[in-house]
């Protein structure tokens, strides 16, 4: 990973490779969004050529590591106007690194209309016309890149909700099974790919090897030991692998933070019908999978398959925000009705959280009633189609609420909230606010925070404040988003020091570095920094760093709970 | 009620109802721990690895030890959950900090369930592994769906 891939779109798309320079030690994360700071003009519109689309595995990626097969995708938001990173597991990361690209940065525009597909090989690169695949949805597309390029590459591709420029439209990822099913969904940044003539590309390792690391009998023993801790952990070797994501669902709602009905409600009636544990259960008796990897080299296999009645393969295992989102958001108690809405999503190239949270302002708008599952699906079709309204919704929840007189848009800085309410549970909803991402949970989410002591020890036996704690999350999150390894690694981290210890050996050994926690802090601080300063060059203030309104009025059942923390009090998360 | 004993096998069914909570009798005075202890057949070192999220009436359970169970109560255990809000709901938490609107139990008691008896449900791991120790135990089901 000693060299990057600038592609220049105009009416003669170029390329050139270049040495890594200024942008030498980071990954995923840290690169995506130190390029967008340094390069993008902040004022650009996130789908003029000045704008670009940064693709980064991470530091780990393509190595023998376990679990490190995330992939970040940078650029200025059409969704939401900020600077943006989403990420996503599949086999292109891997596949990627080992390719020996840190990164691939696509930057200007192509002539209206006008799609390539780019290729990237060992010892090649070609920019062709995807006159064969314009048009088509990400399954169909990548079944014939597959029929053209083979079944050992990775493929990232839009489908017809990215070429329509639509502001909340992903970037799929094929997983292990060259299917479309991973996503970079969050923020558009569909859009800015399809911005700039770029509608798949083609990741091809053929005589490439695994990344070696610099001291290979120490990389050999940290992962051994990551891995035994990661499997030995009741999240990440149990819960997780047994029911997948989903398995939050029972439990959110018992806690009354499970947002229902367009989050009138903290809690859903029905959600036994479309639990993890129902669900896995459904999979497993249908002929399904309830246990499965997203990428090769993942030991918790938190996904899964998902079959219809007489067996044949729906969609992958639908997360536990996909559920909430065109479940218990809309009212809808139907698994098989959310797996048909989550294929839908993956393959018109739809962020499933924004979708959903754009069903439920839209019941709330009158287009059809909360529990209608034929109206909520005929609204994905919308979308798919490109109908007018279908462009409304596929605009995403704050311009479906605007279109249609609606207070109620569950958004910060743009972007719908995922699967929390934020007001019995307020520590997410500090997040929430101050990450310079919009709503986002996995902002927040390396719970890492004592081990690392990221930002100062926080004592279990003394209470501490949400906002340390989420600064503390956030910077943690930032520096392992970096790393290209899953979140979910968080787990074992957090309770079992020894994993902790092997993780950053097995980083330490890969590289031949010596980092110490103050690097880990310094890394995430310098990731937080680069985002806000974008944001605050690109508009943004602190009073940008809210909810809506109305969660500070509108008290949730059974909680009676406001989001009562106070401006002030979120004013202080990056006072560092 | 209907009573479930030993007899049942029907594993789907055992799996819906134990979600949404079954009823299950409880001692006087007897504590979230003692409770689970019995019920699910367990040492306290078990329960403490196995059961780490405990939700009494929607609010979340630091003192298991300590709280008493009453009549009516709805009682939920789990395994540890993913996410940011999962570790934040494991009992005694170190980032208990953030849901302190739910730390403590603030929802009315099931006024429909019969004296000396609490609603039990099961979740993740807890539910897979305990099943067939809560169904050996015994338990009732309310006759008609709800």
């Amino acid at each position: 990973m000693d060299k990057i891939l600038r592609v220049r779109m105009s009416s003669k798309p170029e390329y050139s490779v270049e040495e890594v320079g200024d942008y030498a030690g980071i990954g995923g994360r840290a690169l995506t969004s130190k390029v967008i700071f340094t390069e993008v003009p902040p004022l650009c519109h996130p789908l003029g050529p000045e704008n670009k689309l940064v693709i980064a595995p991470g530091l780990m990626s393509g190595s023998a590591a376990a679990i490190s097969g995330r992939l970040s995708v940078g650029c200025k938001s059409p969704l939401t106007g900020t600077i943006k990173e989403s990420n996503a597991g599949g086999q292109a990361a891997q596949v990627l690194a080992r390719i020996g690209y840190a990164a691939i940065i696509l930057e200007g525009e192509s002539p209206e209309g006008k799609l390539y597909t780019l290729v990237v090989k060992k010892d090649s690169v070609e920019i062709v016309p995807a006159d064969d695949i314009k048009g088509l949805n990400n399954y169909a597309a990548v079944e014939k890149l597959v029929a053209k390029y083979g079944d050992k590459c990775a493929y990232m591709s839009i489908g017809t909700a990215g070429e329509r420029k639509m502001a909340n439209s992903s970037i799929a990822v094929t997983d292990m099974e060259l299917r479309p099913t991973r996503h970079c969904g969050r923020g558009g940044v569909g859009a800015v790919m399809a911005s700039k003539g770029i509608k798949a590309l083609v990741l091809d390792d053929a005589g490439c090897s695994v990344r070696k690391p610099v001291n290979d009998e120490a990389f050999k023993a940290a992962n051994k030991e990551f891995i035994a801790g990661i499997k030995k952990h009741a999240v990440s070797g149990q819960g997780l692998p047994a029911y997948g994501t989903n398995v939050l669902s029972n439990v959110i709602n018992e806690a009354g933070g499970f947002p229902t009905n367009n989050f009138t409600k903290g809690q859903f009636d029905k959600v036994h019908n479309i639990s993890g544990e129902t669900q896995a259960e459904t999979e497993t008796s249908r002929g399904g999978l309830a246990t499965h990897g997203c990428h090769r080299g993942c030991v918790i296999q938190c996904s899964g398959t998902y079959v219809d009645k007489e067996g044949n393969y729906v969609t992958k295992q639908p997360e536990y925000e996909t559920v909430w989102a065109h479940g218990a958001n809309c009212g809808i108690d139907d698994l098989d009705a959310i797996a048909r809405m989550d294929r839908m999503d993956d393959d018109f190239g739809l962020d499933t959280i924004e979708m959903g949270a754009t069903i439920g302002v839209a019941m709330e708008a009158g287009l059809c009633e909360f529990g209608d599952v034929e109206g909520a699906i005929k609204l994905v079709q919308e979308v798919g189609d490109g109908t007018p309204l279908g462009r409304i919704l596929g605009s995403g929840a704050a311009v479906t609420a605007k279109t249609f007189g609606i207070e109620r848009a569950p958004v910060v800085k743009g972007q719908a909230m995922p699967a929390y309410d934020p007001r019995p549970i307020q520590g997410i909803g500090v997040t929430y606010a101050t990450t310079p991402m919009g709503a986002d949970h996995t902002a927040g989410y390396a719970i890492a925070t004592n081990i690392l002591k990221v930002g100062g020890f926080v004592d279990p036996l003394k209470p501490q404040g949400q906002i340390e704690l989420s600064r503390n999350l956030q910077i943690a999150t930032a520096a392992i988003d970096s790393t290209g390894m899953c979140l979910f690694i968080a787990f074992p981290i957090l309770d079992q020091p020894e994993t902790f210890n092997a993780f950053v050996d097995l980083i330490n050994a890969f590289h031949g570095l010596s980092l110490t926690a103050d690097d880990v802090t310094a890394l995430g601080k310098n990731i937080l920094t680069w985002e806000r300063e974008f944001n605050k060059r690109a508009g943004f203030t602190k009073e940008h760093d809210r909810l809506p309104m109305y969660f500070k009025r509108e008290r949730l059942a059974p909680h009676d709970a406001i989001f009562d923390v106070t401006d002030e009090e979120l004013d202080q998360v990056f006072n560092w | 009620m209907k009573f479930i004993g030993k007899e049942e096998s029907g594993s789907l069914i055992l799996t819906m109802e134990l979600q949404k909570g079954v009823l299950v009798p409880c001692l006087e005075g007897e504590t979230v721990t003692a409770f689970i202890l019995r019920v699910l057949n367990l040492s306290r070192e078990q329960m403490e690895k196995e059961v780490q999220t405990l939700i009494l009436n929607n609010g979340c359970v630091d003192e298991p030890e300590v709280r008493q169970l009453i009549t009516g109560d709805t009682l939920v255990l789990s395994g540890a959950m993913p996410g940011l809000v999962g570790a934040m709901l494991r009992s005694n938490s170190p980032i208990k900090a953030m849901r302190t609107t739910i730390s403590e139990t603030s929802s009315g008691r099931d006024e429909s369930v019969p004296e000396g008896m609490i609603r039990l449900k099961l979740f993740n791991t807890v539910l897979t592994d305990h099943k067939r120790d809560l169904v050996n135990c015994g338990f009732y089901i309310d006759e008609e769906g709800r």
